[in-house]
């Protein structure tokens, strides 16, 4: 009998050093996936279980509409892997629930693990000084283009407001979409009226009116109702096709990347699928275009990290330091550099020495934000989730032509009123 | 039957407490979230009634709603005479192997999953890209409606995907119900001289009457919960023309983070269930009495009839 008990209880301590710790990791980057970001961490994930034994990664991924949809549902219910992916408009909602580790002193204690600053002012807690994520992936948002489609048709890249008009002008006359647009998905629509609201009042106003924060930086301001008029204009002139609001991401990308569509305003994680592209050799970057007495920079890029890494709080002492390790290893120097490679901008500095192989497109990207006097993160970084759903129907409704400027701006100011003061 | 109320407690125990766990204590819970105004994060405020009153005077929430029964009655008025007709002509055809053919193509599309079958028909119907399009330009050198795009018609094409995929169930369930008639009754009428049309009408129809209220049922319950198909083919859009009950709920609940409305939404979207289940079943108890008066009826003045051609 006690023969039986030891080799039971053998097993039990085998077993249990075997296994040491298991981190749930749920995030939005699928092995094999589109982005450069699947496969630079898998191969991260894979070196560090080899380096870590006592360390086995439970890999969550899910698409992202899932994943958008999921992580909340953890949220609410307190219920949070060990380390997950978030995004910034998430962390504005959840930053007093106290469920996410504070980074500040694994950030103190490692001045080598290379983290750009700044990268995390998005999941920052300006009331505690906390930063609760590390960034894994950042963007540009510019234009792509298609420099035989505008050559075809006699046509420079447009650099003002009154120059986009005429380039929208011939190519419908030409039979070709001016821009590739899912209108079917809100925040693409919202990425064009984000440049243009951007453009007409300056970052600082717009920041500031899309936190809901002061309450006079309303959404009914005379330079909201100018940019969303202008968006409408740019419907009526048939900039977004016939099918626009039936159209999702995916056929406005289709419909770029085959020659229908001249211009794209997406982000800089399509690199990877334009150099794939059919046309991949026309595809050219551009900045969003100059609007006449504007009051904001005119050059600006929007420019952030979407997505971060964090830590739940609340974990053992063997877990905690497991999650940090991983969490390291995952946004370390080399992880970033083979993004960066694929043409995804990072959170992490490159390893001392290295000379990445960067993508043609991404250098324009960088061309474009050298010329930039500014740059700022996008509307969904800071924005509460349901004023960006309002704001991404009234950008349907203006592209449709059944509103005006007007109208759209006095109906987003009521929903900004009932959203952030509860009127 | 139970030789004790204590046995038959212990019988039903495992089921009642699966079905308080994940049906009852949800419907409570959505209830009590909806009288709060919440983000999902930290404790609500209590709001009354505020969620329904706001819900109510939601111009979506009302779009939703008249969806809902354009899609219900067209559903009834297509969906509902055309599997009973399939399932009608395949009992005639029974039992020859072409029948049990028909029963399987008809079939098909319910076995596929709705995201597949609304992932296919969005291709199809694709204006850039689609295969009606391509037709349509080679053909009539139009790209012709816009199905998904036009606010005015895209609950419609929405409606005829959901009949081509569901239309085999309902199918299924009638052949099911045909097949249990008697046959004498069909035999005593054709000696009586009563066409196909006329047993259809005045046997299969009668005989089969549970069997369209269960279909009906189904087909209303299936609206109330239509999701995947609005989710994968339109967003509900354009510009909200395609919103149901349930895909708002999702919105305003999941990506909208407001849990009180979408809430009392739920609330709401069960109260119509509710609502409908009893209608419906009214409707069903109601028709055979008036049925059965206007035979007593006929009869009564057939007998008047009879007797005064005798005096």
């Amino acid at each position: 009998m006690r023969k039986i008990i030891g080799i039971v209880l053998a097993c039990f301590f085998y077993a249990t050093s075997t296994f040491g710790v298991t981190l749930d990791f749920y995030h939005l980057w699928p092995k094999g996936g589109p982005t450069i970001s699947d496969d630079c961490l898998w191969d991260g994930v894979e070196t560090f279980e080899a380096e870590n034994s006592d360390i086995k990664i439970n890999w969550m991924p899910d698409p992202v509409d899932q994943w958008d949809v999921k992580i909340k549902a953890m949220y609410s219910a307190g219920k949070l892997p060990h380390v997950f992916a978030t995004q910034p408009a998430d962390f504005q909602s959840f930053k007093d629930a106290q469920l996410v580790r504070k980074l500040n002193d694994v950030i103190a204690d490692d001045p080598d693990w290379g983290i750009i600053p700044g990268s995390h002012k998005t999941i920052y807690n300006p009331d505690d000084g906390g930063i609760y994520g590390i960034a894994f992936s950042g963007y540009f948002e510019l234009i792509y283009y298609n420099q035989k489609l505008f050559d075809e048709n006699g046509l420079e890249y447009p650099k003002t407001w009154d120059e986009l008009l005429n380039v929208v002008d011939t190519f419908v006359d030409a039979g070709i979409i001016p821009f590739a647009t899912g209108g079917k998905d809100g925040w693409i629509v919202s990425i064009q009226s984000h440049y243009l609201m951007d453009r007409e009042v300056g970052f600082d106003y717009f920041y500031d009116s899309l936190m809901g924060g002061k309450r006079e930086n309303t959404w009914d301001n005379p330079g909201y109702i100018r940019a969303f008029d202008r968006l409408a204009k740019l419907a009526k002139h048939g900039a977004f096709g016939d099918n626009v609001l039936a159209n999702g991401y995916g056929d406005g990308a289709s419909l770029f990347y085959s020659g229908q569509a001249a211009m794209f305003l997406m982000g800089s994680w399509e690199i990877n699928s334009a150099k794939d592209s059919e046309n991949a050799e026309h595809i050219r970057m551009g900045n969003y275009v100059s609007i006449p007495g504007g009051q904001g920079d005119q050059t600006a890029v929007t420019r952030g990290y979407g997505k971060s890494f964090a830590i739940r709080a609340g974990l053992s002492d063997e877990e905690d330091k497991a999650a940090v390790k991983f969490l390291k290893h995952i946004t370390s120097k080399e992880v970033s550099l083979c993004q960066l490679e694929g043409g995804e901008l990072t959170g992490t500095i490159l390893p001392e020495g290295a000379t990445p192989d960067v993508p043609r497109l991404m250098i324009e990207h960088f061309d474009i934000f050298d010329n930039a006097k500014s740059s700022w993160a996008a509307y969904g970084e800071f924005t509460l989730p349901a004023m960006y759903g309002e704001w991404n129907k009234m950008g349907q409704q203006l592209m449709a032509g059944k509103i005006d400027g007007k109208e759209a701006a006095r109906y987003l100011e009521e929903q900004r009123l009932k959203i952030h003061f509860n009127e | 039957m139970w030789k004790t109320r204590r046995d038959f407690w212990l019988f039903i125990l495992p089921g009642l407490s699966i079905y308080a766990v994940f049906f009852l204590f949800p419907i409570a819970q959505a209830l009590w979230y909806s009288l709060y105004q919440w983000s999902g994060f930290g404790s609500g405020k209590f709001v009354g009634l505020d969620n329904f009153i706001t819900l109510l005077s939601d111009i979506i929430v009302i779009i939703s709603i008249k969806n809902t029964l354009i899609f219900i009655l067209l559903s009834f008025t297509f969906m509902l005479p055309l599997s009973f007709l399939l399932a009608n002509s395949i009992a005639k055809l029974s039992p020859s192997p072409s029948a049990s053919f028909y029963s399987v193509v008809i079939f098909l599309p319910c076995i596929v999953a709705s995201v597949a079958v609304s992932q296919m028909w969005e291709i199809i119907l694709n204006r850039n890209f689609g295969v009606i399009t391509y037709f349509m330009l080679n053909l009539f050198g139009t790209k012709g409606p816009n199905w998904l795009g036009d606010e005015n018609l895209v609950m419609y094409t929405i409606i005829f995907v959901n009949t081509w995929q569901w239309t085999g169930l309902s199918m299924l369930i009638f052949s099911a119900a045909i097949k249990n008639v008697p046959k004498e009754l069909y035999d005593a009428a054709e000696i009586d001289g009563a066409g196909s049309l006329q047993q259809m009408i005045w046997i299969t129809v009668p005989m089969v009457s549970k069997t369209i209220m269960i279909n009906m049922l189904l087909i209303t319950f299936g609206t109330l919960r239509a999701f995947d198909i609005i989710f994968i083919m339109t967003d509900g859009g354009p510009l909200d023309a395609s919103q149901m009950p349930s895909f708002y709920m999702y919105l305003i609940t999941f990506k909208y983070l407001q849990f009180g409305p979408g809430s009392a939404l739920a609330v709401l979207i069960l109260l119509l269930a509710i609502i409908s289940y009893v209608g419906i079943r009214v409707i069903f108890l109601i028709i055979p009495i008036i049925v059965s008066a206007n035979a007593r009826a006929n009869q009564a003045a057939i007998m008047k009839y009879k007797k005064r051609l005798s005096q």
